[in-house]
């Protein structure tokens, strides 16, 4: 990317022998919205905080604007930060919270009083502004976290996993304002969150991180279509897993039976390595049908059927013993826990990873 | 940046330091010197245990050792036989009068032990008025002198502690599991001895080794109700052997001193070792309601409580109402009188402005000291913090009379000549009542998110000015109410200033406690119901401010 506006490069951080960050290189446009995505303990906090200097990385750097952070401590770097736990000053008024940090950069009284009253307004806080926090919801303590951070007109907006202490409904609606605000502002942001929707509904590009690496940096429908790492793939969308081995003629063999071929792919060429790979395919790929489907199906029997709303998820147990999720559209016919099923899949919704869980390339759905 | 410029912009390895230096000066050295002249024998002036040898070789020592540990085992389980109901009763139930209930409680903190010590003499001691009274209808009862007195005397003045220390691990308690225990069939009593208490255990082992701790190291009360050599205990025969004007006996006091911290130390690792093996994971606690209990049942518990708590206090009463009676000899006569005020302050001398001078000042140090090392304990894992949280603990279960027999033996001569002077006082005020406060400001500091300094820093605002700004306001009602817990010990503080104290530097504890073991009755009384006085406005004062919240805004 050559309009990098945040540029981190090689950054490296342990903690005794464990390493929280390896080597992660990172960048982020003028304007854009990154998330940092994955399991916990996957560093994504750990290299939201050695952007921020909260945390000091052994390796690497961090170049923000076209200046070196190195030296340069949390409160010299004018970023925005808005936290999991809210940290809203408990002592100050809401007004005074968001007022913190434009008295730190001597903004005069006048003009300090229309800046925070705007970024009140902003977050539809205006009349709140003389209240103390403990007057406030979860969610307004949060819209004061976000004024708050926004009112230093910062080079860099980090959000740490801020919506997370808050209900399901808000957080739907809370990240529609965010990614709203971040656009109109087009404040560059890096936003951390664990939740796989949120991240899919807010970002420009997803970073996904397991294990203090960078998985995947991609925009959210090809982080999705295309995962670059079984991990990726499972994480996002969840997946079921099979065993396989391709055969001649790119023929893959289920350990579970069926067998299908390849579809040629734009930058495929036939003749893949033969041997064992792993098989992915989404709850949503299967379908139920007949057990004369010229599709590829799997034979197994109803353990468990979930009523989702504008899909039921069946848990079905297959001859081999292993157990698989399917989503299925409801409907009056559809079969009862113990009934016998058979479920097909369409051969180019198969994604095919190695044994490394390195994806075989060429695997995306047009 | 420059090393220099980075302690300009975050000072609080700077601030460690200090704290560090502050305590090896000031506890680690006196305690060494101590250790080292426990050592070297007081006659053959030659490296070893002889001292030791001599201690357990000797009856009177040993019988000292052994009324040591009697009175302040007999002690607590006293305390405990009146706080643990007490405590269990205010957690779970309300009832009528439960509010002044708990300050008559908590009043038995307001004076210093040896105050209650001698308002028992006054009523049960060989002329005592209820005594006396009761002889006087044919019963006659023993002078309540000895262990038993002693043990008394000591369990109702340390009680409140322990049920302020239960209370607080009670309420800590989740009231599901009770429930569920109660769903499960098991009655009142059995849920309390199959589930509440195994779950206060670690607070209860606290509370009980504190007041152990208070009572063992107790100088006041053992010296006036133990009338002197006729009962030794360990910290009355440190005093005697290092002031003794019979020849004073430094090598033994040394080691009689070093007993004594060498049991409460084994108390301790005790105590924590018990405490951590019966510690579970607490899981978060709901909301837990007492329940009304009225009709017969509360108005039995409030009776009953009330009672207990009555008698906690007649000592309090006593003493104020003794203070303002004439007296003939050494009796007190039924006419009131402000003689005893007059006497009392025309004996004062400086005692009184001593007191509330040197409490201040040490006050002051206590709360800035204590608050920036609370903050480092909780928020920094240096090798520096880590090592002031270890040393400022250590006075915790150092004998204020062996504190100040190490002062008087370091710092009597150059390059710290301290003995005399008010500054060792002061220090040792500090040094003494800093584990309260820099635990409590600790744990408020635990309490507060990290996200709120991490927040004023990436709002721009440098860490030292945002502990000002964010932290400071927050822990002030902790730091207060530490202050005055600090004041109340302070103002108070008999067993160490009785070692250094000079002609100039006489506290007004030390002019009651003095009045009290061989003086005027009366004026025993007026001076102890000025202390009582001085610390109940004081602790009101403290009160005021800390309801005074608001912060003043930017806008």
């Amino acid at each position: 990317m050559t309009d990098a506006h945040l540029r981190a490069t090689g950054i490296g951080v342990r903690f005794g022998s464990f390493a929280a960050l390896d080597g992660v290189d990172l960048s982020v446009a003028r304007g854009e919205l990154v998330t940092l995505l994955g399991p916990s303990g996957c560093g994504k906090t750990t290299l939201l905080r050695v952007i921020a200097g909260f945390q000091r990385q052994q390796e690497g750097q961090v170049v923000v604007g076209g200046r070196s952070l190195d030296g340069i401590p949390p409160e010299g770097r004018n970023f925005g930060m808005v936290f999991q736990s809210y940290a809203v000053f408990p002592h100050l008024t809401v007004a005074d919270n968001v007022a913190y940090g434009l008295v730190a950069r001597g903004v005069r009284r006048g003009d300090m009083a229309r800046r925070v009253q705007s970024a009140l307004d902003r977050v539809q806080l205006g009349p709140f502004a003389a209240r103390y926090p403990d007057a406030l919801s979860g969610g307004q303590k949060q819209r004061v976290g976000l004024a708050r951070a926004m009112v230093i007109e910062p080079d860099l907006l980090l959000m740490d996993e801020p919506l997370s202490n808050l209900d399901a409904l808000l957080r739907i609606e809370m990240r529609r304002e965010i990614r709203m605000m971040q656009r109109e502002l087009g404040i560059t942001t890096l936003y951390v969150t664990h939740d796989q929707e949120e991240a899919l509904a807010i970002s420009d590009r997803i970073a996904v991180m397991r294990q203090g690496r960078l998985l995947q940096v991609a925009p959210p429908e090809e982080v999705f279509e295309a995962p670059a790492h079984a991990f990726v793939a499972d994480f996002i969308g969840g997946c079921n897993w099979f065993d396989a081995t391709i055969k001649p003629g790119d023929a893959v063999e289920l350990a579970e039976g069926p067998r299908f071929v390849l579809p040629p792919g734009p930058d495929r060429s036939l003749g893949r390595p033969l041997g064992p790979v792993r098989v992915a395919l989404r709850n949503e790929d299967f379908r139920l049908s007949d057990p004369a489907s010229p599709l590829p199906s799997l034979a197994g029997t109803v353990v468990m059927r979930a009523y989702m709303g504008h899909r039921t998820r069946l848990h079905v147990r297959l001859a081999s013993g292993a157990t698989l999720d399917a989503d299925v559209p409801g409907g009056p016919a559809l079969p009862a826990e113990g009934d016998p099923v058979h479920l097909t899949f369409e051969p180019p919704r198969a994604r095919l990873f190695t044994r490394e869980a390195e994806p075989m390339d060429g695997w995306r759905i047009p | 940046m420059t090393s220099l410029a980075r302690l300009l912009r975050d000072p609080w390895p700077l601030v460690a330091g200090g704290v560090v230096l502050l305590l090896l000066v000031f506890v680690a050295w006196p305690l060494a010197e101590l250790a080292r002249q426990s050592l070297i024998g007081q006659d053959s002036g030659r490296l070893g245990l002889e001292n030791y040898a001599t201690f357990f070789g000797s009856s009177y020592f040993r019988r000292a050792l052994a009324n040591s540990l009697t009175v302040a085992a007999l002690g607590t389980a006293f305390a405990l036989v009146l706080a643990v109901p007490l405590a269990l009763a205010f957690a779970r139930y309300d009832f009528a009068g439960k509010r002044w209930i708990e300050i008559g409680i908590l009043m038995s903190m307001l004076s210093p032990p040896f105050v209650g010590a001698y308002a028992w003499i006054l009523m049960f001691g060989r002329s005592g008025l209820v005594r006396e009274a009761l002889a006087g209808i044919g019963i006659d009862i023993p002078p309540i002198y000895g262990a038993f007195g002693i043990a008394l005397a000591s369990a109702f003045s340390q009680y409140p502690v322990l049920f302020l220390v239960v209370r607080g691990g009670l309420a800590r308690v989740n009231p599901a599991l009770e429930e569920a225990a109660s769903s499960l069939g098991r009655g009142r009593l059995a849920v309390i001895r199959t589930v509440t208490l195994p779950l206060i255990l670690p607070a209860l082992v606290t509370g009980t080794l504190l007041v152990f701790l208070g009572i063992i190291a107790d100088f006041g009360t053992p010296s006036i109700l133990g009338e002197g050599e006729r009962f030794p205990v360990l910290a009355t025969l440190a005093f005697s052997l290092y002031l003794s004007e019979i020849g004073a006996e430094p090598g033994m006091a040394a080691t009689t001193a070093a007993i004594l911290v060498l049991i409460s130390l084994t108390l301790v690792v005790l105590a924590r070792w018990l405490a951590a093996r019966r510690t579970v994971a607490n899981d978060t606690a709901g909301m837990r309601t007492a329940i009304p209990l009225a009709g017969r049942t509360g108005a039995l518990l409030a009776l009953g409580a009330g009672a207990l708590v009555l008698l906690a206090n007649m000592p309090l009463l006593v003493v104020v109402g003794s203070s303002f009676l004439e007296v003939r000899g050494v009796v007190f006569q039924p006419v009131l009188t402000l003689a005893n005020y007059i006497n009392a302050v025309a004996a004062l001398g400086d005692a009184l402005w001593n007191s509330l001078r040197f409490a201040a000042i040490a006050l002051a140090i206590i709360l800035v000291v204590g608050a920036l090392s609370g903050y480092l304990i909780a928020r920094s894992s240096s090798l520096l913090s880590r090592l002031a949280d270890l040393l400022i603990m250590v006075p915790y279960v150092v004998p204020g009379t062996v504190l100040g027999i190490g002062y008087a033996s370091v710092f009597n001569e150059p390059p710290l000549l301290l003995t005399g002077t008010a500054s060792i006082i002061v220090v040792m005020y500090v040094v003494r009542r800093l584990p309260y406060v820099a635990r409590a400001s600790a744990s408020i500091v635990y309490q507060i998110d990290r996200g709120l300094e991490e927040a004023s820093q990436s709002l721009g605002v440098r860490p030292l000015a945002g502990f000002r700004r964010v932290m400071l306001p927050l822990m002030r009602p902790g730091l207060l109410a530490g202050a005055a817990i600090a004041w109340v010990e302070v103002f108070n503080e008999l067993s160490a200033s009785i070692v250094l104290y000079t002609g100039g530097t006489r506290t007004l504890p030390i002019a009651a406690y003095q009045q009290s073991l061989a003086g005027d009755v009366g004026m025993a009384a007026a001076y102890a119901t000025m202390l009582i006085a001085i610390t109940a406005v004081a602790l009101g004062l403290f009160t005021m401010l800390r309801g005074r919240g608001g912060e003043v805004g930017v806008l």
